[in-house]
């Protein structure tokens, strides 16, 4: 077990098969390489991506498939070969959510996913080639309103 | 940096695989083509700076999930699984 210091959840154990590497690292975000997951335990929609490097870096994630219908995409070759993927079933997709409080939105950035290799938990942020927005928006103040309206 | 000048039609060529040609110029905008196999990644660089953009705001500062989007979005997610069935 590894004792992992974080903000959000305080003193935490974990076991070294959690630990992930990012090969791809998330972009503006270079200098962090050893994340984990942690299963929120009252919310079974998000997940949060935890830095082992720097306690107060973590982000919300969400299983896109979850929401969004079709969901498809390509990775490259040199991306594959950076996780050492080989079969698609090892790939778990995860996206990053944006929670803005003020706006009253939550969205999800769609055009690059986190894409772990279950096998060997390399990860890595890929952009993608296909035409997914930067903010996919889950829940938004207009959409209620609209669903009220309507 | 490399600075080259090229005129229409006219190309350079990458690391002996990726080919960029000047297609089109008119006052203030190039157009270019690129030819590069597909494990090559090519995006305008706005893309980059966007995605930058929201990783910084996807990074969690709070206590806690506002409670009553946590519980639209939970909503959202049954609907889904609903479907799927």
């Amino acid at each position: 077990m590894i004792e992992v210091e974080t903000t959000k959840f305080g003193l935490i154990e974990i076991e070294e098969e959690k630990v992930i590497e990012f090969e791809q690292k998330i972009l503006g975000f270079e200098d962090y390489t050893e994340f984990t997951i942690i299963d929120n335990l009252e919310d079974d929609s998000f997940y949060w991506l935890q830095s082992l490097e720097e306690p107060g870096l973590s982000f919300i994630m969400i299983n896109p498939l979850d929401f969004i219908e079709d969901y498809q995409f390509s990775l490259t070759d040199k991306f594959q070969h950076k996780l050492d993927l080989q079969e698609e079933s090892d790939i778990i997709i995860y996206t990053l959510v944006v929670i803005d409080k003020k706006n009253e939105y939550i969205a999800t950035n769609l055009k690059a996913p986190i894409i772990i290799n279950v096998q060997n938990r390399k990860a890595g942020q890929i952009i993608l080639n296909e035409d997914y927005p930067t903010r996919h928006y889950l829940f938004n103040k207009t959409e209620r309103e609209m669903e009220v309206s309507g | 940096m490399l600075v080259l000048s090229r005129k229409e039609e006219e190309s350079i060529i990458i690391d002996d695989e990726i080919k960029i040609k000047v297609l089109a110029i008119d006052n203030n905008r190039v157009q270019l083509g690129i030819e590069a196999s597909d494990s090559v990644s090519i995006h305008r660089e706005e893309v980059y700076q966007e995605i930058q953009r929201e990783n910084q705001q996807a990074v969690y500062d709070q206590d806690e999930l506002p409670s009553n989007l946590s519980g639209m979005l939970k909503k959202k997610a049954k609907k889904g699984q609903d479907k799927e069935n």
